[in-house]
């Protein structure tokens, strides 16, 4: 094989390769950073209601009601989307088998519950194992990196007090970004503070945009 | 309240409910409607009712403004067979796409019936008409029936309104909406219905 012959396959390979950022044991790495990693997610039960503001590509918009009620300690998760009129248009409960309970056009694709439930454990859910390291990212800022059955999540702690979550795929591919601002909403005072802003960005396998905002959120006892 | 008034109570709070016919002649008189509203959105998973407030406007035949002022304001009209949602995303207004949905078709519809006294129309629903202006509309078929169970409407003693709508989704997920401070055939300005102002 010649050299003219091997060039093409040599871009395709550099094309298709994909590299993590490195993450470094160097620098001011606060002594309790895997801690605060895991301590980004809710540990509580809570049943919460967001807007959810979408951007479709073609610059189309929509903008729904998201309720979702979760419990960590058993690894489960209700959820609901509403027209801001309240018509019930989806409702899926997730406790390690998915069952849709209700799934209105156009939210009756299957493959859009099964994404749609893993934005939200994406979100909310810590990952079960530990960190496979933990250091300094690329940016500066302290991160956890965990290993997933099917890719990596890093969680970067900002100086702002944000937390990013950057979730690649087995192709080491950013499939999504997620930035979340926590809070203590009103009424919940002496609770642990859980995503009240969240700027969830897909870029694979589909793009699109989401932006949560709080509306209200109440702890519970009671599972889903 | 002795008897008699009972009765005349009875006569003028039941008079213009007492049938389709009579209903619908009352809607006939409607030009405009006008009423703040609340509602209540009972989730079986949420503990307690979702709430929110607004403001409905109709003007005879067919337009509709239903405007949220919280929790997240937004304002759906329907002019001329056209349906758009306006959100309100920090201090603009944005188009919502959503309002497009085959759904929200078929409530504006529904609710446009309602306006005009239409209420046995919909071929979708059974509707049966109950003493004291109560409304009931149960789906036809099966198909619909997983989607909304059943839709309970009081008429107002006012001819022409309505005073409550409850919308049952199943036996543990419902919307309740009650009217107030309701007006009857107040002129109102045909740009509210193009587009929010």
């Amino acid at each position: 094989m010649n050299h003219a012959r091997l060039l093409p396959l040599i871009v395709l390979m550099l094309i298709s390769c994909h590299s993590l950022p490195a993450i470094t044991p160097n620098g001011k790495i606060p002594a309790d950073i895997e801690a605060a990693c895991a301590a980004s997610f809710p540990r509580q039960a809570w049943r919460m209601v967001h807007t959810i503001k979408t951007d479709f590509p073609g610059g189309r918009k929509g903008v729904m009601l998201g309720v979702v009620s979760l419990v960590p300690g058993k690894n489960t998760v209700e959820c609901a989307l509403l027209s801001i009129e309240g018509l019930r248009l989806f409702e899926a409960h997730d406790d390690g088998t998915l069952t849709i309970r209700r799934a209105l056009p156009p939210f009756d694709r299957p493959a859009l519950a099964d994404g749609m439930m893993q934005d939200i454990r994406l979100i909310f859910f810590r990952p079960e194992a530990p960190p496979l390291a933990s250091g300094m990212m690329p940016s500066g800022e302290p991160g956890c990196r965990y290993s997933l059955a099917d890719g990596i999540q890093d969680i970067v702690r900002k100086p702002s007090g944000e937390m990013v979550i950057h979730r690649y795929d087995g192709e080491n591919r950013l499939i999504r970004r997620v930035t979340i601002t926590r809070c203590h909403p009103a009424g919940t005072a002496g609770q642990e503070a859980i995503p009240c802003r969240i700027l969830l960005e897909a870029f694979h396998p589909a793009r699109y945009q989401l932006e949560l905002d709080l509306v209200e959120a109440r702890p519970t006892v009671d599972s889903p | 309240m002795g008897p008699t008034a009972l009765v005349v109570l009875g006569l003028v709070t039941t008079g213009w409910s007492s049938s389709w016919d009579s209903i619908r002649a009352a809607a006939r008189d409607i030009q405009s409607i006008q009423a703040a509203f609340t509602q209540e959105k009972h989730l079986q998973i949420l503990s307690r009712p979702l709430q929110s407030h607004g403001r409905l406007i109709f003007a005879a035949p067919d337009r509709l403004r239903w405007e949220y002022q919280a929790p997240l304001p937004s304002v759906l009209l329907m002019d001329e067979g056209r349906i758009q949602r306006f959100v309100k995303t920090g201090d603009s207004w944005t188009e919502d796409a959503s309002a497009a949905l085959p759904a929200m078709s078929f409530v504006m519809q529904e609710i446009g019936r309602w306006m005009n006294g239409r209420f046995d129309e919909n071929p979708d629903f059974e509707a049966r008409l109950e003493p004291g202006g109560k409304i009931v509309l149960t789906p036809r078929q099966a198909a619909l029936a997983t989607v909304i169970q059943k839709i309970v409407l009081q008429l107002a003693e006012t001819p022409g309104v309505i005073d409550s709508v409850n919308v049952y989704e199943d036996d543990h997920n419902f919307t309740q909406l009650h009217f107030k401070e309701v007006a009857v055939n107040q002129p109102i300005d045909p740009a509210l219905f193009k587009h929010h102002s």
